[in-house]
């Protein structure tokens, strides 16, 4: 109790330390210049800091923006690129045929390495399945970029960078995958490293199926993350758009494994079966065989990768028969009801013309249309030919579209070969000779379509190939323009020749391809292979077979073409006709088409 | 501290001790009065103090919501690339799986055989019956509604 004895003293009551602030004690001059300075001190001191704060403030904002945003964008924007892939092409039923798939190629810097390079070749090794010492060699070539293993899986890859290893960095890329792989290889066609389309469909729709990503700048937080605000609209562009064919991948497979086993019973050079539907030109299948697989297109001859069917001509041979009928009906020349006498053998402008078995069978003698057709009598369609003139005849050749392409949209087609009209019009030769078709050739593709303007009433119509462009459930988003189908004979002629062309194959040289239960039409064909130093070759030929089904209601042709068989018994008949018949019971099978007898 | 005590002292009625009146009654400094000036800059004071709160809270909310609406952008995006890849690869290991049969089946030995129409069975689509009517049943309440059903 100082304060006490201090009263007693009589001294004014001073309080240096105010314990108890209530009893008010008057502030000499002194205590109230000292708080009044610290108090000043203490405001001197905050207004320091803070101007020292906004001069910092001014120094980061202003002065130092520049370097400091770049510092940041640095660390924190990266290129995105989203996987978008190539688009898928898919058969009509939705087999895939090409689908992208992402690999990853794995680089190695051992520059950066923390750890030995034994110590990551042995991790590797196993990952990789290689051998560790093979791993090891790659590692010691370089101190940078050592490209350790290309085409990576998406799950290995996974794996090596949850190692998160410094030195080792993948890189993403897209690989063509062809599940099917060799089998519809001439259609599809294959890609190359640098993703461009060069064979088939993979070249031709190259534009459709192309699609490219842009790159996308976007900044990333401290833990990885995306920071979606700053992406454009429609950055994740999910459209499941795929190319759809008119192929159909099992009838492709019979087709192909009735063309290998008869390539292989006759040991012939090659192969080719299209089958096509009438109605639209819709190829269903289209085997050349030999053929390549595209998922290693490298390690192929690359004499392979065009589809001969479409590139390489050759001479029809009696197969062209049923056209040359045609033509003479339409023109007017013949009658359905005309007879010809088939003498077996002639000269025709110096040049002898026989049947082919004239030696065992001689002189047929009076014969009509069908039965012409039926015995593929040459003799006989050279006086058919002869009831027109030649300019009138060539015209027609013209008018079918030989001399050009079927104007598919498959790629690489060859334009069929016409002798010019003065040489075809300056002896009776050259007529007499198409008249059996030889001395024109074309492709398998052509003869084809010829066909199918038969069977659907008398219309030329392109083959094609795509369909379009489908979305996963269905919907068309893009379809190909399709040249206007271009009408050349009426429906009553293509009636009269399609009645001839299923007497073929009751009665006549087609038997081998009839089927128990359904009426099928076609035509035989064996023609001599052209020289290409002039004439023809004595021991090579070229079989074929044009089926038509079902001839109730006509819809598919179906041309199989096998080249240089080997044998004395190697026909059209023998050779070519069990094909159509393998791919025809097929379609039955497929379409579940009642029998009509 | 000075300040504020005598500032509180003032407010209170000053207790002088019986002793000290004899030296003479000072004038107090009269604090009661606050200026206006500094009752203005009190409430600018408060209010901002107020306003500064709230938008704190504010931003750390909306902060709050932009972080969680990232994380769950992210989330759904990895969620999007793994069953885009598990699409992929289905879709290819499928096809290369059918492939594989297909090839299997060509094989010889495995003693198949293309199919022919001599193996379909077509049969005539029966005749179209009228679909049987349905007589109803009669209900236990129309037999004796009367009667007591249980018990």
């Amino acid at each position: 109790m100082k304060v006490q004895r201090k009263r007693a003293s009589k001294q004014p009551l001073v309080t240096s330390k105010p314990v108890d602030p209530s009893p008010a004690r008057l502030g000499k001059s002194l205590p109230v210049k000292a708080s009044a300075m610290r108090l000043l001190s203490v405001w001197a001191v905050l207004t320091a800091s803070t101007l020292g704060l906004g001069v910092n403030l001014y120094r980061l904002q202003v002065t130092q923006t520049s370097t400091l945003k770049q510092w940041a964008q640095e660390q924190q924007m990266i290129y995105l690129r989203p996987f978008i892939p190539r688009r898928p092409i898919v058969d009509r039923n939705g087999a895939v045929l090409a689908i992208d798939q992402p690999v990853y190629i794995l680089y190695a810097h051992p520059k950066l390495f923390k750890v030995s390079k034994s110590v990551i070749a042995a991790k590797l090794a196993p990952v990789l399945n290689r051998p560790i010492a093979s791993v090891l060699k790659q590692l010691d070539q370089r101190e940078t970029g050592i490209q350790v293993e290309y085409a990576l899986s998406e799950d290995i890859a996974n794996r090596i960078l949850d190692w998160q290893m410094d030195g080792l960095e993948l890189i993403r890329n897209q690989q063509r995958v062809y599940p099917q792989k060799d089998l519809a290889a001439d259609v599809v066609g294959y890609v190359n490293s640098d993703r461009q389309g060069q064979a088939g469909v993979e070249y031709s729709q190259q534009s459709h199926l192309e699609r490219t990503a842009q790159s996308i700048q976007i900044s990333r937080t401290g833990s990885g993350a995306l920071m979606p605000e700053q992406l454009p609209g429609g950055f994740l562009n999910v459209d499941n758009l795929r190319l759809q064919l008119t192929l159909d991948t099992r009838l492709q497979r019979t087709a192909r494994f009735a063309l290998k086993r008869q390539l292989k019973q006759f040991k012939a050079k090659r192969g080719s079966v299209i089958v096509m539907d009438a109605k639209d030109g819709a190829i269903l299948a289209l085997a050349a065989e030999p053929s390549y697989d595209p998922n290693y297109f490298y390690k192929y001859d690359p004499g392979l990768f065009k589809n001969w069917a479409l590139t390489d001509l050759y001479e029809p041979g009696s197969t062209f028969k049923p056209i040359n009928v045609a033509i003479a009906l339409e023109a007017g020349a013949i009658k359905p009801n005309s007879v010809f006498n088939d003498v077996g053998q002639l000269q025709i402008g110096g040049w002898p013309i026989g049947n082919y078995d004239y030696s065992t069978r001689g002189s047929r003698g009076l014969l009509t249309l069908s039965q012409i057709l039926q015995y593929s009598s040459n003799v006989g369609m050279v006086r058919i030919v002869q009831q027109m003139k030649p300019e009138v005849y060539y015209g027609w050749l013209e008018r079918l579209g030989l001399g050009q392409t079927t104007g598919s949209d498959l790629p690489f087609e060859s334009a069929s070969q016409l002798k010019t009209q003065e040489q075809f019009t300056q002896g009776p030769i050259e007529p007499a000779t198409a008249s059996f078709g030889q001395g024109l050739s074309l492709t398998p593709l052509q003869v084809t379509q010829l066909h199918a303007a038969l069977v659907n009433g008398g219309q030329l119509i392109s083959p094609r190939i795509v369909r379009g462009l489908f979305s996963s459930d269905g919907q068309l988003h893009w379809q190909p323009k399709q040249p206007a189908p271009r009408r050349i004979f009426s429906p009553k002629t293509t009636q009269a020749v399609l009645s001839m062309m299923e007497d073929v194959v009751s009665k006549g040289t087609g038997k081998p391809a009839k089927i128990p239960g359904y009426r099928v039409g076609g035509k035989t064909g064996t023609a001599q292979k052209a020289n290409p130093n002039g004439g023809y070759m004595s021991n090579a030929k070229i079989t074929s077979f044009v089926g038509i089904f079902p001839m109730q209601a006509p819809r598919y042709v179906v041309l199989a073409v096998i080249d240089e068989p080997q044998g004395d018994n190697a026909f059209g008949s023998t050779v070519t006709a069990p094909i159509v018949k393998a791919v025809i019971e097929s379609l039955i099978t497929m379409d579940a088409l009642p029998p009509s007898q | 501290m000075d300040s504020i005590s005598r500032g509180k002292s003032a407010l209170t009625p000053a207790v002088f001790p019986l002793r000290s009146r004899s030296r003479g009654i000072q004038q107090l400094p009269n604090s009661q009065v606050i200026p206006p000036w500094l009752r203005s800059l009190v409430k600018v004071q408060r209010f901002s103090s107020i306003a500064a709160l709230s938008l704190t809270a504010a931003v750390l909310a909306v902060y709050g919501q932009v972080v969680y609406a990232q994380h769950l952008w992210n989330q759904e995006y990895r969620k999007l690339e793994t069953l885009q890849r598990h699409e992929r690869q289905l879709t290819t290991a499928n096809e290369g799986l059918k492939d594989q049969l297909a090839k299997q089946a060509e094989n010889p030995k495995m003693n198949l055989a293309l199919p022919t129409p001599a193996n379909n069975i077509f049969m005539p689509p029966a005749p179209l019956r009228p679909s049987p009517t349905v007589a109803p049943t009669p209900t236990q309440l129309e037999l004796a509604p009367d009667t007591v059903i249980g018990y």
